[in-house]
């Protein structure tokens, strides 16, 4: 179904049709036949008329340039200019696919790159808040955007929602398993300063992991901040997550979460205010980025100042480019090595071609047979020694004439008359490294002690 | 010229991703924009021309369409009151809103489908590939379907004129009606659709027991098929079948194929089960018959999974091979998590209702009807195009002029030696 419900309203609109029918239908839906459904088919005119159609080209391929120097000027293209791939494309068959005019002309032409100032941004998500998906009553928000432009960058925008920085998801991971990990506390209020560890009592505490237990009696409890004056709680407990009175060291006993404070913190700087994991903050670098900000503020027209923040987005956007590029390589080299496993098949097992090839080929594949020969049955053992009981991979290379099902009743019914399971334990056992280090040294070591005998032998 | 010295175009307009139809509507033109962007990354810029396609103008769309439906498109704008009453003539409204840009919009698409009939026309390209069209629903004088302009039947009018038989094969899920209709009387054109059929599913037409009328009688094929249909019954006991024959009795010229990737599993609207592979397997089949083929875009509503097909589809017409994992670029959030070309799209909770039996049974109908083709009075081979719809009248038609050579002894038609 359509968005709507309705299938076409022929047969109501009828009589509003100001174009006369020349067939009227009593059915609500049908193929309509007469002059004003159909189309007038031109005559066949083989003469070529000459071309006069105003398209622009953006793009033919060309052997003068290498592949290597179209990425790179793609590349220059994307950094420098911000143009994206077609208009780089463009001007470079413009200019005859030579690459130094190109970049001047690039210079000169200024790409229409929608600025969004911060404001325009955030006008954008208020009104989207507002109205939704109505771009109509969005652009009376903003009138300086067309709607296209609204769109667009609707479209940029939309998925870039979903994004949640690192100290978001630290926070979340915090608010759901409070205390549970020794960096997963971080406030709201303390995230928008700089959050550079600084010594805290109880990180002093916590460092010290209390070995006399002589001292503990006299400290804070971490989590709720009592202390044992006058014996008036029981004893202190001393833990991984700090010195504990006894209640909430019970409670840590049982859950192995903190205990949730009941009253309100003592200190200010209750916890320890530590970045989350995968951040690396020291000093220098916020120092220097406060400084560039500053810098590039007041020297607007250097090109040459690089916004570190926007330096560090084009580094996260390489990085991810290289994953994906990564992955590519290691599915094609996968497929490689799928294929080149065909060629190493016994020939008269498989007498078509490997199902994992990507291209469409229009081969039959081998009807899968129940009867086991010799051969398959050789193959099946030595699989399962190799792969243990993964039927897939046996399956797989058996070839064709085997279904997973088929290996899977072969292995129940023939598990003691080829002793499988003795197979593949015997051949189970991972050989480390180290193992292997030390099987090629005894066995160089025997080499060699053979050698010095023979040496000797030879010798004496 | 040979497979391997084909050329390509493909039409990129950098405005289309600017187009929205509204709140909640499930077309949306950005679905090009993305594909676009997927085939840059790819790389299969190398191997294609590509164009920024110009607008179609109001004279080109009047070709098919009435004049007075093409004015009120460009005038029209949103919201406003006095347009509002004739909404209801033109069905625009609910399915077909109207909304900012329409008529560039319809402009853009359309004339990229026009730049590539002109393309292939002139010879300049083997095939000519436009994501932005396929808009199959529109019909003469109202929009339907999502559809505003058909830019289809526009750029087989354009390919007409240099072919004598255009095929026109459409995958989408539903029937390709507007096209079916423009082209329902004659024998130039044979529409071809595999779509599904009942339960009221849009548009309601499509039967197997359409086939044309008139001249056109027998030129119009329709596949109407159960919903969760997968990808081998699909291609090989439907598909290949069919097209094989058709290519067998009516010997086209030239194809027209439209690639609705709402036939694809986990669409929003549509209810088969094919992957992207079995989606593609019949484009590169197409491409397998050696002729001249625009290939168009068409349905296709959950947004992520159409590029996805488009550009597998662009590397199949190219021979290009692409690797699974797609390339990182700026929109790459919409393909996340997996950022594969190829997820699994099957769904199982669409039951497959195409039995063998029934499969079989359409395809049979079909070959009965093709080969009747063969007899039809109007034979596919001629090279003299029809006039308009008088064609069935040879009784008391015009008579057929013969240039006369120097040593005939007759005096005109009239004389002949015996009366039969």
């Amino acid at each position: 179904m359509k968005l709507t419900l309705t299938p076409s309203k022929k047969s109501n609109s009828s009589t509003t049709v100001d174009i006369d029918s020349s067939s009227t239908s009593d059915c609500d839906v049908r193929i309509h036949e007469g002059s004003s459904y159909q189309a007038n088919i031109p005559p066949l005119d083989p003469t070529p008329l000459a071309t006069d159609h105003e398209a622009i080209l953006f793009w033919r391929p060309t052997d003068s340039i290498s592949e290597n120097d179209l990425i790179e000027y793609i590349d220059f293209a994307r950094r420098k200019h911000r143009m994206n791939e077609e208009q780089a494309l463009a001007i470079l068959q413009i200019c005859k696919y030579k690459i130094s005019t190109s970049k001047l002309l690039m210079q000169q032409y200024t790409p229409e790159i929608d600025e969004w100032t911060v404001e325009e941004k955030c006008l954008f998500e208020q009104a989207y808040k507002f109205y939704g998906k109505m771009f109509s009553r969005i652009r009376q928000m903003l009138p300086d955007k067309s709607v296209g432009d609204l769109v667009r960058y609707y479209y940029s925008w939309k998925k870039t929602r979903l994004h949640k920085s690192l100290m978001d998801k630290h926070e979340k991971q915090s608010q759901l398993m409070p205390y549970d990990d020794d960096d997963a506390d971080s406030d709201d209020d303390e995230r928008n300063t700089t959050s550079i560890p600084l010594p805290t009592k109880d990180l002093d505490h916590r460092g010290k992991m209390s070995i006399d237990q002589t001292g503990l009696d006299e400290q804070e409890c971490c989590n709720c901040e009592v202390t044992n004056i006058n014996g008036s709680i029981g004893p202190m407990h001393s833990t991984p997550k700090g010195i504990l009175c006894d209640e909430c060291f019970v409670y840590w006993q049982n859950s192995g979460l903190m205990r949730p404070e009941l009253y309100p913190s003592k200190s200010s700087i209750k916890k320890i205010k530590r970045p989350p994991k995968n951040i690396a903050l020291d000093l220098d670098s916020l120092i220097a980025m406060n400084l560039y900000e500053n810098v590039s503020t007041s020297n607007t027209d250097n090109n040459d100042i690089i916004d570190p923040v926007e330096k560090l987005e084009d580094d996260i956007r390489q990085e991810l480019a290289i994953i994906q590029s990564h992955n590519q390589a290691i599915d094609l080299l996968t497929n490689q090595c799928r294929d080149g496993m065909e060629t190493m098949r016994i020939p008269f097992l498989t007498s078509s071609s490997s199902p994992f090839m990507i291209n469409n080929s229009n081969s039959t594949t081998v009807t899968p047979t129940s009867n086991w020969s010799t051969e398959e049955i050789l193959l099946a053992i030595q699989a399962f020694g190799k792969y243990g009981k993964d039927f897939d991979a046996v399956a797989r290379i058996i070839g064709s004439t085997k279904t997973v099902a088929d290996v899977e009743t072969f292995f129940l019914e023939c598990r003691e008359r080829y002793q499988l399971d003795m197979v593949i334990e015997i051949n189970s056992k991972p050989i480390t490294n180290v193992q292997r280090k030390q099987q090629s040294s005894t066995t160089n070591n025997d080499l060699n002690s053979n050698r010095s005998n023979t040496n000797d032998i030879v010798l004496c | 010229m040979t497979t391997n010295k084909r050329t390509f175009s493909y039409m990129m307009n950098p405005t289309v991703g600017k187009y929205h139809y509204g709140p909640g509507h499930p077309m949306k033109p950005y679905r090009v924009e993305l594909t676009n962007c997927l085939v840059l990354e790819y790389k299969m810029h190398k191997k294609m021309n590509i164009y920024c396609p110009s607008e179609a103008s109001i004279h080109d769309m009047t070709r098919f369409h009435s004049e007075d439906y093409v004015d009120f498109l460009s005038r029209v704008t949103p919201n406003s009151q006095e347009f509002q009453r004739f909404y209801s003539i033109y069905n625009l409204g609910d399915d077909c809103p109207v909304f900012t840009g329409l008529f560039d919009f319809c402009k853009l698409y359309t004339g990229a489908s026009l730049l590539s009939a002109t393309k292939l026309n002139h010879k300049q390209s083997d095939v000519a590939i436009n994501w932005a069209g396929g808009l199959h629903h529109a019909k003469k004088f109202e929009a339907s379907g999502f559809c505003y302009i058909n830019d289809i039947v526009i750029a087989i009018l354009e390919l007409l004129k240099y072919h004598e038989r255009v095929l026109y094969i459409d995958i989408d899920v539903h029937h390709g009606d507007g096209v079916q209709e423009a082209f329902y009387f004659t024998d130039r054109v044979m529409t071809v659709s595999f779509h599904k059929y009942g339960n009221n599913f849009f548009p309601g037409t499509g039967s197997m027991y359409e086939i044309g009328a008139e001249t056109g009688r027998y030129y119009s094929i329709n596949v109407p098929l159960r919903e969760g249909i997968t990808d081998d019954d699909y291609y090989e006991l439907v598909f290949k079948p069919v097209i094989s024959t058709v290519m067998q009795y009516y010997r086209p010229k030239c194809i027209v194929l439209q690639c609705g990737a709402d036939s694809l599993g986990g669409d929003r609207l549509g209810c088969f089960n094919l992957s992207i592979k079995g989606h593609g397997k019949c484009v590169s089949f197409v491409m397998e018959q050696n002729l001249p083929v625009l290939v168009v875009g068409g349905g296709g509503y959950t947004v992520k999974n159409v590029a996805r097909c488009w550009t597998y589809e662009t590397s199949l017409i190219l021979n290009e091979q692409l690797s699974n994992d797609i390339p990182f670029h700026d929109y790459i959030e919409f393909f996340a998590p997996d950022c594969q070309l190829h997820p699994n799209l099957f769904n199982p909770k669409i039951e497959n209702g195409n039995s063998r039996q029934y499969l079989e049974l359409i395809v049979q109908f079909v070959n009965e009807k093709l080969r009747l083709l063969a007899h039809a009075p109007s034979v596919q081979m001629h090279d003299v195009p029809p006039d308009l719809l008088d064609t069935d009248n040879h009784i008391g038609g015009k008579p057929t002029r013969r240039a006369d050579a120097s040593n005939e002894f007759y005096d005109d038609d009239n004389d002949v030696d015996r009366t039969d």
